[in-house]
């Protein structure tokens, strides 16, 4: 029944593929903002320059030909007059003083009786061509020893006689040939121009752009303090990034409000809180005068604790964000520092039926609190022996890493789904699964907290399976 | 014991003063840095309890230098609203013994307080630690119960040693936390009571009586 269903293999890997193709890094290139403003552009500078030196082509041969046209149809009229006064012999003369006038700008005249003989002109021969409807003609001729087009208006005479007026287009053609290659050459460095200038704007705007990026995801990444740089005589990037700088300070202080507030009420609750408990205490003794007796004070002095506990380490995480231990610094082998807090959670952990292991640690210096390392170490370890308990093995290492000093805590527990790991640094995140156990939910927090403070990071892995906590500080 | 108390605030220094009084100290309270200076150099206490910030001219650090350079030893204990380590620093740089952060439990005060004076009666001579029958020989670093020997690690032994320093005298997870791993956080775990429930099974087991003791809401105490 259930066979057209495919399996779920099957369904990631068709899940997958859109994924793939959505990495890919031609499609990324092509998807760029910056890549299609720069396509955009060229093609924009590629069509502009296409269209205006078209136009100067256009302009150009088109208004030689006009004038070449009026100037033989001027010629054809006069000598159309002549003819009609004088006859062939007076268009003969006229035709052959006009040879002599006008022969150096290239002007063509030609009579020829029927038999094709040439009375007048100045072609050798008379071109093998029909009269035409009052049409120009261009036809290729030879002429003073070179050959040339020429543009012309045969008539047909009386008698068969035939009348030829042109004029030489072959400038003309020179000139539309020139400005061919013109626009063929502009038009190749128009292109190379505008795939350089979109190149250029493309980097402009992506140095812009990945400016803002990389801000940005610094500030994700918990350096609330980072803002976007931008110049005081603002462009369109600069107006953003100051929108955006003016949102962040928003967040930070919304952020502030929060902690000061949670701060305030952890810092003025705890008196009396522990006033309370000292009342408690004082009721219990005299309900029960024996040690060993169970009051039913205790669960509620337990809790209290836990209230006062969870307090501390909220104002401990406040204390250490604000970076009043940075004097205390001194230089110190974490091996030692690991070595310890291992020795003081290895019982909890035997009790807790999960093996902590010490990898063979060697010297590994840095420069920091051995306090707060000690006890950013320690909250890690505790929190992998609480969840490792289906893994049942903890362990912890200590190395050298190129500039840092690496402290590892891997538990082969449930670990922490890829969504929540960059949230349970955050004070009070604690993920779905870890609300049963217990623990304040602020061991990372305040881990993260003292990474940041020692100017290193912590950061989250896959254990594959588990969580592996890896503490990054500076060597 | 003679304790000085002072404190500016009414309410802790009404708290500590009543605690202190019920459990059978003779407590005398400065309401001023001038005041608690005046009494702790005219009087002889067993151990003075100071907070850090106090009015009236002088504050905790500038009675303990005083106290200190007109050549009195007398123990103290500084109360405190700051965790920060660098005051801890500055504490005991002028002549402070311990240290207790505010809010803190009365349980937590009482049993510093009597371990300091503890102390400034004790000689830390001795080489070997009795009580009952169990023997710590700290030279050989070897323990010993009705002359059978017991295997202690070496944290173990030194748990061992501070609780039998202050034999007869409760002794705190944290005091604990402090003096053997000199660890001034809290590990949020119940790791102290897992190290003193293995020290027990070693030092207890198969004995009729019981030398170490939970004193409950506070922490241990090792007697015979």
């Amino acid at each position: 029944m259930t066979d057209a269903l495919p399996d779920r293999a099957e369904a990631a890997a068709i899940d997958d593929a859109p994924a793939q193709l959505r990495h890919h890094p031609g499609l990324a290139l092509i998807r760029s903002t910056g890549f299609r403003l720069a396509a955009l552009f060229a093609a924009l500078l590629a069509i502009s320059s296409l269209v205006v030196i078209g136009y100067i082509r256009f302009a150009t041969t088109e208004s030689l030909t006009r004038a070449t046209d009026a100037a033989v149809r001027a010629d054809v009229d006069s000598l159309a007059e002549r003819y009609r006064s004088e006859g062939l012999p007076g268009l003969v003369l006229l035709i052959r003083a006009r040879v002599r006038d006008n022969e150096r700008i290239g002007a063509v005249y030609a009579v020829a009786d029927p038999s094709g003989e040439i009375l007048a002109g100045n072609l050798s021969s008379f071109p093998p061509v029909q009269a035409s409807d009052d049409g120009f003609l261009e036809f290729p001729v030879a002429r003073n020893g070179h050959r040339s087009v020429i543009r012309l208006r045969l008539y047909a005479l009386p008698g068969g006689f035939r009348l030829l007026v042109g004029r030489d287009a072959e400038e003309r053609i020179e000139l539309r040939k020139l400005i061919n290659e013109t626009l063929l050459t502009s038009l190749i460095l128009t292109t190379l121009l505008a795939v350089a200038g979109g190149w250029l704007l493309r980097r402009m705007v992506l140095r812009r752009v990945d400016a803002i990026r990389r801000t940005t995801e610094a500030i994700v990444a918990g350096d609330m303090s980072r803002r976007l740089a931008h110049r005081d005589t603002p462009d369109e990037f600069d107006l953003l990034a100051e929108t955006i700088n003016d949102m962040l300070n928003r967040i930070e202080r919304l952020m502030d409000g929060v902690r000061d507030v949670s701060n305030a009420i952890a810092h003025d609750l705890r008196t009396p809180l522990a006033r309370i408990r000292g009342r408690l205490e004082e009721m219990a003794r005299v309900s029960a005068p024996s040690e060993s007796d169970t009051t039913p004070f205790d669960p509620v002095l337990d809790d209290i604790d836990e209230l006062l506990r969870t307090f501390n380490a909220l104002l401990r995480i406040a204390e250490v964000d604000a970076g009043v231990r940075r004097k205390t610094f001194e230089t110190l082998d974490l091996a030692t520092v690991l070595e310890d807090v291992v020795d003081l959670y290895r019982a909890v952990a035997e009790e807790d039926g999960v093996e902590l292991t010490l990898q063979p640690p060697s010297e590994t210096r840095v420069r920091g609190d051995g306090q707060l390392l000690a006890q950013a170490i320690g909250n890690l370890i505790d929190n992998a022996i609480k969840y490792a308990r289906d893994g049942k093995v903890v362990t912890v290492g200590v190395a050298r890493e190129g500039e840092h000093g690496v402290v590892t805590v891997a538990d082969r527990g449930p670990g922490i789904p890829v969504p929540e790991r960059g949230r349970v640094t955050e004070r009070f995140y604690r993920g779905e699964r870890s609300r049963s156990r217990p623990g304040s939910g602020l061991g990372l927090s305040l881990a993260a907290a003292v990474a940041r403070q020692h100017g290193g990071r912590l950061e989250l892995r896959d254990n594959e399976p588990g969580l592996r906590a890896v503490l990054l500080l500076p060597a | 014991m003679r304790i000085l108390l002072i404190e500016d605030d009414k309410e802790v220094a009404q708290f500590v003063r009543k605690g202190l009084t019920e459990a059978g100290h003779a407590v005398d309270h400065a309401g001023t840095g001038r005041d608690g200076l005046f009494l702790a150099a005219g009087e002889p206490y067993d151990v003075v309890v100071v907070d850090r910030m106090l009015p009236g001219g002088i504050d905790g650090l500038g009675i303990v230098r005083a106290l200190r350079e007109s050549g009195s030893r007398v123990p103290v204990l500084f109360l405190t609203a700051l965790a920060d380590i660098d005051e801890r620093v500055r504490g005991f740089k002028s002549g402070g013994d311990d240290y207790l952060t505010k809010p803190f439990a009365f349980a937590e005060l009482l049993a510093r307080v009597e371990a300091l004076g503890r102390r400034a009666s004790q000689s830390t001579r001795e080489t070997v630690l009795r009580v009952g029958d169990l023997e710590l020989d700290l030279l050989a670093q070897k323990a010993a119960r009705a002359g059978q020997p017991i295997d202690l690690k070496a944290r173990e032994f030194r748990i061992l040693e501070y609780l039998m320093r202050h034999a007869g005298q409760v002794v705190t997870r944290t005091m604990l936390l402090e003096a053997v791993w000199d660890y001034h956080f809290d590990p949020q775990t119940n790791v102290i009571d897992v190290h003193m429930s293995r020290l027990r099974s070693k030092i207890d087991k198969g004995f009729d009586k019981p030398l170490i003791h939970t004193v409950r809401n506070a922490g241990y105490m090792i007697q015979a």
